[in-house]
């Protein structure tokens, strides 16, 4: 470790003793990237997505608290539910004539329970493919949910309920080829062609499971928005932070800490994913139309280029936007980059001016190259080093 | 004499029914259980050698399949001449779904003469399918008449299956309505004599490069 960067973690360190924090000194720190080292980084991302107070000395009753509600959430929503639909084959006391599996009435118990299936399956389908090309979301947690996991506890598990939603999809299929053969519940996980859908054995869960509950909860909370697809993107490098700080007292709350750091973080961000306000002020189409007028402002031949070719913005700032750049870069490089998104006050202002540089320093290219060219530029972006995107970016905000 | 064509593809379909897998094998001769999520759209080319005086240009639109992703369809979809409709053969619901996507196609773009843009539907994951929706492929030859599609195929990303198939039943298509429509009419495509200037795109490139002083 060089000594500028050990001076660096003792700048972070002195920041992070004081009683009240000053967040205006440790948002121009973090701007420069955050070291992981400590915990630093976690640490600070707690604080500049507003989950943490800045008075030091509330910390602890604080995070308490949250975890403690996360554990309500919980129960209220994966659990209940889950020892209800397990009690079903045995009293059957959810059945009843004011309410049962075909009551189409939208306030029934039942129609919301199908309806969530519909949702946990989509983001089951999404959390699977996170991060394929890194072994960590397939590994198990050092810390499983023991709340889910108690062995006492007879119930029905997101996990369990992916198996047997998929399971019943089939048992429909066959009936409607007229072959009335049912299939035994305990044959669902054969029903996964190969290693699709391997999961771990009971009392194990992979990190990939506690993305899924993070977002289920977040669905059930948020109904009128739900599960839109790259919500994953942007909890994973957050939980991914959390779940790998180097001090375990936190990280062993990585669950909870996750859930409330991106439900901030969407509560500034969610209307990118709202289809309704796609044609409004605050929408996605206004921020991808913003970078194509930053651009103009900075450099027109760029921009008449990628008018003239009809290369329009939804092509690939949609994705660049929505997901703050999570899908563009190897995730260290991710989690660089959103030390300056975090601590930029103006949230995702900078963002726009990242998106410019990242078209200006490939201008060369994109000036000689075709329509073809020019798109596989953009959907696969040549840059990796993210420090050279991140100094053009000041540069542009600076005026330069 | 060698004519050059550029056309836009779509692949459209709901969520996790393999469309980039699709692509990512017909492109690349790949395959992997885990692409991430499609947000928004993605992008690839596919070059054929058609025949001795064709070379056909395909550019493939991976569209995401989540409804929210609805609006920016319009966008995505402008100037294609031709769609691939991707379900499921394991997932009922995705077969339900085809409908909807054929109907958003037809209302959001047409060929030069107003007719819809030619669609091959593909039934995938063929290697999963078990006895269930397999044993009612063969309406599917009714259900594509009676819906617009020019044909169907069973296809399998994994095992590569029927996807060259499909895809030069879709060329076919487009090329046929070519010829009928005549050259000049579509303004997405240009057949130009000669090896050397060929697509628009670089003809737009050059001109880019003349205007520049």
């Amino acid at each position: 470790m060089s000594s500028s960067y050990r001076n660096r973690i003792q700048e972070f360190n002195v920041a992070l003793k004081e009683e009240k924090i000053n967040l205006q000194a440790l948002r121009e720190l973090c701007f420069s990237g955050v070291p992981f080292e400590g915990g630093i980084r976690a640490l600070c991302w707690k604080i500049l997505l507003n989950y943490l107070p800045l008075e030091q000395t509330l910390w602890d009753s604080f995070l308490k608290k949250q975890r403690e509600v996360y554990s309500q959430f919980l129960k209220e929503m994966i659990i209940q539910p889950g020892i209800a639909k397990a009690n079903l084959g045995l009293s059957r006391e959810d059945v009843t004539l004011e309410d049962h599996p075909l009551n189409p009435n939208p306030e029934s118990r039942w129609n919301n329970y199908f309806k969530d299936n519909e949702v946990l399956l989509q983001i089951d389908k999404d959390v699977r493919r996170l991060y394929p090309d890194m072994a960590f979301f397939q590994r198990p947690t050092e810390y499983p949910c023991l709340l889910i996991l108690d062995p006492q506890n007879e119930y029905e598990t997101l996990r369990r309920r992916v198996e047997q939603t998929t399971l019943k999809a089939q048992t429909v299929d066959r009936n409607r080829s007229g072959v009335t053969n049912v299939s035994s519940p305990g044959k669902a996980q054969n029903l996964y062609p190969s290693n699709e859908y391997e999961v771990l054995p009971n009392g194990c869960e992979a990190h990939w499971e506690v993305v899924e509950r993070i977002l289920f909860i977040y669905a059930k909370l948020n109904p009128g928005i739900a599960y839109v697809q790259g919500m994953n993107e942007i909890v994973g490098p957050i939980y991914y932070t959390f779940a790998t700080n180097p001090n375990s007292q936190w990280k062993e709350h990585a669950e909870a800490d996750t859930f409330f750091c991106f439900t901030n973080l969407m509560s500034e961000n969610r209307d990118n994913f709202i289809k309704s306000l796609d044609d409004s002020q605050c929408g996605i189409t206004y921020k991808m139309e913003s970078v194509y007028s930053t651009l103009k402002e900075r450099d027109m031949e760029l921009y008449l280029k990628l008018q003239e070719q009809n290369i329009k913005p939804q092509y690939f700032t949609f994705r660049w936007l929505t997901l703050l750049l999570s899908q563009e870069f190897l995730l260290p490089d991710v989690i660089r980059i959103w030390d300056t998104l975090f601590s930029d006050k103006d949230r995702f202002d900078f963002l726009i001016l990242v998106c410019c540089a990242m078209l200006i320093l490939i201008r060369d290219q994109l000036l000689a190259g075709d329509f073809t060219v020019n798109m596989r530029l953009l959907q696969d972006y040549p840059i990796s080093d993210v420090h050279t995107i991140l100094r053009k970016a000041k540069e542009l905000q600076d005026g330069a | 004499m060698q004519q050059e064509h550029l056309f836009k593809v779509l692949v459209i379909g709901d969520l996790g029914v393999g469309k980039t897998s699709i692509i990512k094998r017909y492109v690349h001769q790949i395959f992997s259980q885990h692409y991430r999520a499609t947000i928004g759209v993605d992008f690839a080319l596919k070059v054929l050698n058609w025949d001795h005086q064709t070379v056909i240009r395909l550019q493939l639109w991976d569209i995401a399949g989540q409804e929210r992703y609805g609006n920016m369809t319009r966008v995505y979809y402008r100037e294609a001449v031709g769609a691939l409709v991707v379900f499921d053969v394991t997932r009922a619901s995705t077969f339900e779904a085809v409908l909807k996507w054929k109907d958003d196609l037809d209302t959001k773009v047409t060929l030069g003469n107003g007719r819809p843009v030619p669609a091959v539907l593909l039934a995938n994951k063929s290697d999963q399918s078990r006895e269930g929706l397999c044993s009612q492929l063969p309406k599917l030859d009714t259900f594509c008449r009676d819906n617009g599609f020019v044909g169907w195929f069973q296809t399998s990303a994994k095992e590569n299956t029927n996807i060259d198939a499909a895809a030069r039943c879709l060329v076919d298509n487009i090329l046929a309505n070519e010829e009928s429509a005549g050259v000049d009419s579509d303004p997405d495509v240009l057949v130009l004599p000669g090896l050397n200037n060929n697509t628009k795109e670089r003809g737009h490139s050059r001109c880019a490069t003349c205007s520049k002083f």
